[in-house]
């Protein structure tokens, strides 16, 4: 969907500068809307049960028009009199019925000229337009249906509208594109934009088929015929296929091939991205934490690249590779930073993972009202002392525990299944851990988004370049997304299989001792993991 | 896993659908965005010169798809210009200039490629002011594009501003020796009147062309260097070879038609101008079938092209664009030359070039202004061109100012490439050669 735009306006045939002293003469009024040196043709087949009408229409814009004269007036007496006219119309009706070529069942369509005429209109600065025009008729047994093979041999020297329709009277048409009804009004009126080229369709093939409907209906190519609900699909197909705008279908499929690359740009080797989620959201234990690294992730991504990719081509000397090292290097440090915050708190806490764990295990009819307790203490304990936000104290934890349930036996009873231990988790303990995680969790979403990677960045300057500026922010957001599933995806299966660690753990004591002891040390290696990958990343950054 | 009651049948087919779609999904939206950049080649430039209908007909069915592509409008744009060249059209001037506009009106800021086509354009209509002003904004925008040097080249030339241009064609052989570069910088050696370097250069951008466009301008450029040195038989060669790749190039159709009346081979040379005319009516092609016509005595089969000029002049005058030397010539030899002056003196304020004034100065020779056309005609040869009919347009003035000698010293050179003068002006020059007497 890139395209090198540079070699469409490089313009290598340039060569407006005509050699030999003499520059092209181009100095006339833009009169007739193809060109003044234009001769077009019109073709309009009428298709019956027996035969076969034809019209051709030739229009000569103004200066083709003069060049048609002396071949007029066949008398250089600088007039056309009628009979001149007649004779010319009449020669050149013959020619162009010679090179009218139609192939029938019956065989080559021979035709008899029924009208010739020659008429001249007002054209630009005082000159005139001719046209001419033809009838001829021709049979052709169609009743039963047959193909019919078009071919146009008209003099094709000069640039020119070609055009050929054809209609049905009693019969159907299939197979083909061809109009019913001409675009130009028979050469008449044509486009105005600069976007309508001359029309060349120059030959078609047509079939028919006996109608069913009654005589004298007539019965438009393009009307839902039973033959043609197939082709349509596969012609709807191919055009999904062959063409470059932007379709729902299209989009879409675009869409969800931003949203694969970007789900594959997470998982790529050396990608500290998901390393350093799959830690920390294997750490904090929520699935709602997975969740706000991903949406981190992409908000910071997406919103990377479009300041990149839209600052970009407004400061081109600002090279796109050093501002990529420079956010390599920054999201490097940032995650550094609390990979080494992360490790003076886990140091710091240790026990506190013994307070998490039992916790877990308050599951039962005091469990609501221990609950507030807890809440309650901890937002004293926030407020009191204005110790940093980490993990609760411990200190704080036995007395309202003890003093709500009063039971120490629930230590050994079997944990509850983990997942359901989180979904049940009290909301104020969940609160307090989110509210100190977040700030981490967020950061490590900043810095693991903010580097923008290169293929995003493309994707939108394609868009961009295409002047599809809007779909390029969507694709990108897809692609953030892509990104953010995966980054969430790696952090709930670690949660997942941690939660089923613990479960099995559950019923061997020796295991759940290993468990434990992993899960003690667990948030410092994991803090120690996000440093080592954040020095990875700043080294690798500072290294390109 | 107790948390997922699924039996791991079922949860792997659920892996395998999974797959299954993920890779449809994938091989759908390749085969629908990758497949579809095979058919660009289509639109290359390359593509745009040697076929400039079906090119803008690519160009324009993919704007239809996408309207805000503003490189592909300027593209458009300039198609249509390079057709109007080809085709000699240049109601297709409007055409480009919407397509242009239009590109602008999407990138207002630094679009080198449609300030290059509007550039381009202006000079197609021989507004050569409008043109360097189109031109110095896209060399501002992008000063890596050669091709807005070329046009800066063209519209410098056309200005007489000859030492500008030759800094530009410079530049744009700095940037990209390709076969716009090289024909240019082969022009610049024309001009000077160094035509075997000019017939080097040309051989180079003949070598370096890599449309049939770019070949067959070439070869016609070369035909005509051989003819202005003389060498009929390397003209007709030049544009034989050049128009078995492009049988219809009305250019080549000219060269050849040229080479064959040096050559003394009248027919030939008739109906090959001829066929160029019906390719396209060209003045300066209808211009040259008049001439032959009339150098043959067949002044009625001469009405036809006359005629056609007269109608193309009324056109120009009708949208007031200023006349181009074939008219002015044609009205000052078989119009009225009062009214040819009035021309010359439009196309000069606009395109004070050396065409121009040789033309101005044929204009008042024929009005009997000979002292005034003396001035023009040196200043027409001012650069050193080495152009038999401007030699031979001043060795007249000075034959009319009394001057033998300075008439047949530039007789001398308008006839010693003997072939190279039109058989119509060539019977001319001899003639007053005749009358002159003896060469000095």
């Amino acid at each position: 969907m890139i395209r090198a735009h540079h070699t469409l306006t490089s313009a290598a045939g340039l060569l407006i500068t005509a050699c030999c002293l003499v520059t092209p003469a181009t100095a006339a009024a833009p009169a007739h809307p193809l060109g003044n040196f234009t001769v077009n043709y019109h073709t309009g087949l009428a298709l019956h049960p027996d035969r076969i009408d034809a019209t051709v229409i030739v229009d000569r814009a103004e200066i083709a028009a003069v060049q048609e004269r002396p071949r007029i007036d066949t008398d250089h007496d600088g007039t056309l009199s009628d009979a001149e006219t007649v004779r010319y119309a009449t020669t050149s009706c013959a020619v162009l019925a010679g090179q009218l070529r139609l192939s029938t069942p019956a065989g080559p369509a021979r035709w008899s000229t029924q009208t010739a005429r020659l008429t001249w209109q007002p054209g630009e600065a005082g000159l005139k337009t001719s046209r001419l025009t033809c009838a001829y008729t021709t049979a052709a047994p169609l009743a039963r249906g047959g193909d019919i093979n078009v071919r146009t041999g008209y003099d094709t020297t000069r640039i020119g509208w070609r055009e050929i329709t054809v209609k049905g009277t009693g019969l159907a048409i299939t197979g083909t594109q061809l109009p019913a009804v001409s675009p130009t009004n028979e050469l008449r009126r044509y486009p105005p934009d600069p976007l309508a080229t001359p029309l060349d369709q120059r030959t078609a093939e047509l079939h028919t088929t006996p109608s069913t409907e009654t005589p004298g209906t007539t019965v438009l190519p393009g009307a839902p015929a039973v033959g043609q609900a197939t082709d349509r699909i596969a012609a709807w197909f191919d055009s999904l296929v062959a063409r470059r705008e932007l379709t729902i279908p299209v989009g879409i499929l675009a869409l969800l091939l931003a949203l694969v690359l970007g789900a594959s740009h997470a998982l790529l080797p050396g990608h500290g991205k998901t390393l350093m989620a799959a830690s920390l959201a294997g750490r904090r234990g929520t699935r709602r934490d997975a969740v706000t690294v991903g949406a981190t992730v992409t908000l910071t991504h997406t919103a990377g690249v479009l300041v990149l990719g839209l600052a970009l081509p407004a400061a081109t000397h600002l090279a796109g590779e050093t501002v990529l090292a420079w956010l390599g290097t920054v999201s490097g440090l940032v995650i550094t930073g609390i990979g080494l915050w992360l490790l003076t708190k886990a140091l710091r806490n240790k026990p506190h993972h013994h307070h998490h764990h039992h916790h877990g295990h308050h599951h039962g009819p005091g469990h609501h009202h221990h609950d507030h307790d807890h809440d309650h203490d901890h937002e004293k304990h926030r407020s009191g002392d204005e110790a940093p936000p980490i993990a609760p104290v411990p200190t704080t934890r036995t007395a309202p525990s003890s003093a709500a349930s009063g039971n120490t036996r629930t230590l050994t009873a079997p944990a509850p299944a983990p997942g359901e231990r989180h979904d049940h988790a009290p909301p104020g303990h969940a609160h307090v851990h989110r509210r100190e995680g977040r700030a981490t969790l967020i950061g490590m979403g900043i810095a693991g988004g903010l580097v923008p990677s290169p293929s995003a960045l493309v994707v939108l300057l394609g868009a961009v370049a295409l002047g599809r500026t809007v779909f390029g922010v969507l694709l990108v957001l897809a692609y953030g997304l892509g990104m953010a599933a995966v980054l969430t995806l790696a952090g709930l299966l670690l949660l997942h299989v941690k939660h089923r660690l613990q479960a099995v753990s559950n019923g061997h004591p020796r295991a759940r001792r290993l468990v434990n002891t992993a899960a003690r040390v667990g948030p410092t290696a994991a803090a120690l993991l996000v440093v080592v990958v954040g020095i990875g990343l700043t080294l690798r950054a500072l290294a390109t | 896993m107790h948390s997922d009651p699924r039996p791991p049948a079922r949860r792997r087919s659920r892996a395998v659908a999974v797959t299954l779609a993920l890779a449809t999904t994938l091989f759908a939206a390749g085969a629908v965005l990758i497949e579809p950049l095979a058919p660009d080649t289509d639109s290359r430039p390359e593509a745009a010169a040697s076929r400039p209908v079906s090119t803008t007909a690519a160009l324009a069915a993919r704007l239809r798809r996408l309207p805000g592509d503003w490189n592909t409008w300027s593209a458009l744009g300039m198609a249509h210009i390079e057709q109007a060249r080809t085709t000699g059209d240049p109601a297709l001037h409007a055409k480009a200039e919407k397509a242009l506009r239009r590109s602008l009106a999407l990138q207002a800021r630094g679009n080198s490629g449609a300030e290059t086509g509007m550039a381009a354009l202006a000079a197609a209509r021989h507004d050569f002011a409008t043109a360097r002003t189109w031109a110095d904004k896209a060399v501002t925008s992008d000063p890596y594009a050669s091709a807005a040097f070329g046009v800066l080249a063209d519209a410098h030339t056309q200005l007489g501003h000859y030492r500008e241009a030759e800094q530009a064609v410079q530049k744009m052989n700095d940037l990209r020796p390709d076969a716009a570069s090289l024909a240019r910088a082969s022009y610049v050696f024309e001009l000077r009147g160094d035509t075997g370097r000019a017939a080097e250069l040309m051989r180079r951008s003949l070598t370096a062309a890599t449309t049939d466009s770019g070949h067959a301008f070439a070869r016609a450029c070369l035909s005509s260097l051989a003819l202005e040195d003389g060498n009929a038989d390397l003209a007709l060669k030049e544009a034989g070879q050049g128009l078995r790749r492009a049988p219809n190039d009305p250019a080549l159709l000219d060269a050849q038609a040229r080479a064959h009346a040096a050559l003394g081979h009248a027919e030939q040379a008739l109906a090959t101008w001829q066929r160029a005319a019906d390719i396209a009516p060209l003045p300066h092609l209808l211009l040259a079938l008049g001439e032959m016509h009339q150098s043959l005595g067949h002044d009625e089969e001469a009405k036809a092209p006359y005629a056609l000029l007269k109608a193309q002049d009324t056109l120009r005058a009708a949208a007031g664009t200023p006349p181009d030397t074939d008219a002015i010539l044609f009205e000052a030899d078989h119009g009225s030359p009062e009214r040819a002056v009035t021309m010359a003196e439009q196309a000069l304020r606009t395109r004070p070039f050396v065409a121009v004034h040789d033309a101005y100065a044929w204009a008042l020779h024929r009005a009997g202004r000979d002292r005034e056309a003396l001035e023009q005609a040196d200043r027409a040869l001012a650069q050193g061109t080495a152009s038999p009919l401007w030699h031979y347009h001043r060795a007249a003035i000075h034959h009319a100012l009394g001057n033998r000698q300075a008439a047949a010293r530039d007789l001398d050179v308008a006839l010693t490439p003997a072939p190279a003068l039109h058989p119509l002006h060539a019977a001319q020059a001899r003639a007053l050669l005749e009358r002159i007497g003896t060469r000095p």
